[in-house]
């Protein structure tokens, strides 16, 4: 290999050695990445303004939510933002995976498989199920990809609802149990166990994810993004690599799910509509497809407006008595929010807040022997 | 570059032989039994005015559309074709789970238990054969021959044969880097999976690793040196139009479909990516099938020449015999006044 090292005058800063190193050990990176952030968030929120908002452990308990919905962002980054594949109905697997852990841990069918294999039955679950819904939309591209998978994310939440006997229907399967881990039992008092696990899935998913994306196969799926056709021509079997896709997508799904599930303690069809689905695409959309950390902050940003801003907004209004602001509950406003919000950033920066940052290596690579390019005249074949 | 040994691999002569390739969409004959050979080394042009149907003839070839009836075989094996007994291939599909079914019915008499486990066996065989259609792994395909089956090699499984292909509107892979378009060229010469890229095993790393460096080969091949890593989309047309090369190439290919090459280029370019084409052929021992509009650029390189009007060929032979052919001379200019 040519990895030229630049004849350098002056030794680097040490912020561009910790970046280059940072580049060279990405894994590491990431996991220290996410140990950083799960010490710090518990004690950002401490800070004045966001302490009175809700006391800690709220805090701490709406962190673990959100990491559900930020596995969520990142499987379905894998579809539609690497393979180009629309899905609107990523709900489905969510679904899955919280059933699945809801049949192997709950006094409705009277087993009790523990939380951290069913993670891993979770997943594969989700991910047979994947390919098998993946399978039949493999022919259709853009629109009509979206229109299917809307359709099974309607399908899978309307069978759990009427396979009553099996599901209890509407009524959804309570108890479900929690997690213990070698004797300590995860309670619904104290929120610290589940946000370390959150934050240990998150930064294990990660690692893989960006794995994926760099390697053959993250290729293959990008060149299909960009070009199906020359993808084929290339060699790609187009139709192993999406499935892939759907299939990957749908684990990170089923994951989530069981993760959901275990700390909620209750599943019912209700959980899966369409606005899951939808939510879970403002987010890939806003974070920047493609990018898996842009995704997952616009996860985290996302749910964290949802769940808390819009709240205190209403009774910040309710509190200086503003005319009609007071009057308005927000959180009753957050669809409409989120279209505002993705119709500015269509208009404004479509790539997302965080558009995916071309892999640098090859350019820092050839970037010295850029002077071959032909003076301007040449080119006009003077 | 492994490419050398490819393209003087024992075989028969005849690299490519198409013969009597029609195609027509409804009542519109595209192509009409056109015959083509291409002997293992050669530079074969496929010309003809606008809408005679090269590129359509193009697709045939490299997988893209099923012909309407003829042959193409590549390297002594019949890869295109129309199909044949296609409805028989859902059949193989039910085969096994409905036999297993069956066996599985008459268990369920003896016992209950061992019966519907037998049932559960077929509902899985039935899936297993529905994910092999979609696939379409070699096992699958040696099973469909054995039933007299034929379909049509799938454009990556042309790729695999050995049939590298650019596009006449450049198709590159715009937003990643020059690089990674030819990496995603070497697709098929690369062993990593799914499972080595999760677990980053030191066999994907080093294959990675090693795929940069064979992909700068093959840009330094094409004059792109040093252009890696700009997006494909950043590059000045002439360019892209080598990268595509670049990426044909990468395959690894012993015949390299070229769909106007040179289109849009101005002359000095032109003469690059003649000289290129020739050298390669000499150097590595590929083979081309090049559509072309620059009657120099055609007239300079090919050994023969096929000429198209109106999805007929009108015409066969070395460059010279084509350029003093009267049915040429009026396919491009014309019926001189009576």
């Amino acid at each position: 290999m040519t990895a030229v090292s630049k004849p350098q005058a002056q030794s680097p800063s040490p912020w561009a050695r910790l970046r280059s190193s940072a580049r060279n050990h990405r894994s590491i990176t990431i996991l220290a990445g996410w140990l950083i952030i799960a010490v710090g968030l518990p004690l950002i929120v401490l800070i004045p303004p966001l302490s009175t908002f809700q006391p800690q452990s709220l805090w701490i308990d709406g962190f673990s939510n959100a990491g559900v919905f930020i596995l969520l962002a990142m499987g379905l980054n894998v579809v539609v933002g690497l393979a180009g594949l629309l899905d609107l109905g990523y709900a489905a697997f969510f679904a899955i995976g919280s059933y699945v852990y809801a049949f192997g841990a709950s006094p409705f069918t009277a087993t009790q498989i523990p939380f951290w294999p069913m993670l891993l039955v979770g997943a594969l679950i989700a991910a047979t199920l994947g390919l098998l819904l993946g399978a039949p939309t493999l022919r259709l591209r853009g629109d009509y990809l979206a229109i299917v998978t809307l359709g099974f994310g309607e399908i899978v939440p309307a069978v759990f609802l009427n396979a009553s006997s099996f599901t209890k229907g509407t009524n959804g399967i309570g108890g479900i149990y929690k997690p213990t881990l070698f004797g300590f039992n995860f309670t619904l008092e104290n929120p610290v166990p589940y946000y370390i696990t959150m934050v240990a899935i998150l930064a294990v998913t990660m690692v893989l994810l960006y794995r994926l994306q760099g390697s053959r196969l993250g290729r293959a799926w990008m060149a299909i993004r960009e070009d199906e056709l020359a993808a084929a021509s290339s060699g790609i079997n187009t139709i192993t690599t999406k499935l892939l896709a759907f299939a990957l997508g749908a684990s990170t799904a089923g994951l989530a799910g069981v993760f959901a599930t275990s700390k909620l303690t209750f599943v019912g069809p209700g959980q899966f509509g369409f606005q899951v689905s939808f939510t879970v695409l403002a987010m890939v959309v806003l974070g920047g497809m493609g990018n898996i950390w842009g995704v997952a902050t616009g996860a985290f940003v996302i749910y964290t407006i949802q769940a808390v801003l819009l709240k205190e907004l209403n009774q910040f209004f309710q509190a200086i008595h503003a005319p009609i602001l007071q009057n308005i509950d927000f959180v009753q406003y957050q669809y409409l929010l989120y279209g505002i919000a993705l119709v500015a950033m269509m208009l404004l920066r479509p790539e997302g807040l965080f558009p995916s940052s071309r892999r640098r290596e090859e350019l820092h690579v050839d970037s010295e022997d850029i002077s071959d390019i032909p003076p301007p005249t040449e080119a006009l074949g003077q | 570059m492994s490419a050398s040994t490819m393209g003087q691999a024992p075989g028969p002569d005849m690299l490519l032989e198409a013969r009597k390739v029609t195609k027509t969409f409804g009542g519109l004959v595209a192509v009409n039994k056109v015959d083509l050979e291409i002997p293992r080394g050669s530079i074969i042009s496929l010309i003809g005015p606008n809408g005679a149907g090269k590129t359509t003839f193009f697709n045939v070839i490299a997988g893209i559309l099923d012909p309407t009836s003829g042959v193409v075989e590549f390297d002594g094996q019949q890869v295109v074709a129309r199909p044949v007994r296609a409805w028989l291939e859902p059949v193989t599909w039910v085969l096994p789970a409905i036999a297993i079914g069956l066996l599985g019915f008459l268990v369920y008499q003896a016992s209950a238990v061992a019966g519907a486990l037998v049932i559960l066996v077929a509902i899985i065989s039935l899936i297993v054969m529905l994910l092999a259609a979609i696939v379409r792994p070699v096992w699958y395909r040696s099973l469909l021959l054995r039933f007299g089956v034929f379909k049509s090699a799938r454009p990556n499984e042309m790729v695999r044969a050995g049939i590298g292909r650019t596009f006449q509107n450049i198709r590159l892979f715009a937003n990643m880097t020059a690089l990674e378009n030819v990496q995603v060229g070497m697709h098929l010469k690369m062993k990593a999976n799914a499972a080595d890229a999760l677990f980053s095993t030191p066999r994907a790393q080093a294959e990675e690793k090693a795929s940069i460096v064979t992909a700068r080969q093959f840009l330094d091949l094409v004059g792109l040196k040093g252009r890696g890593g700009q997006l494909a989309k950043n590059l000045p047309y002439g360019d892209q139009r080598r990268l595509e090369v670049a990426r044909a190439l990468a395959s690894e290919p012993s015949l390299v479909l070229l769909d106007e090459p040179t289109a849009g280029m101005n002359p000095n370019e032109t003469r690059q990516m003649t000289e290129l084409i020739s050298r390669l052929r000499h150097d590595l021992g590929l083979s081309f099938l090049l559509i072309e509009h620059d009657m120099k650029v055609v007239m300079g390189i090919s050994d023969r020449i096929t000429v198209l009007d109106h999805g007929e060929r009108i015409a066969e032979g070395t460059p010279e015999e084509v350029r003093t052919n009267p049915r040429v001379i009026e396919a491009y200019l014309g019926k001189p006044p009576e």
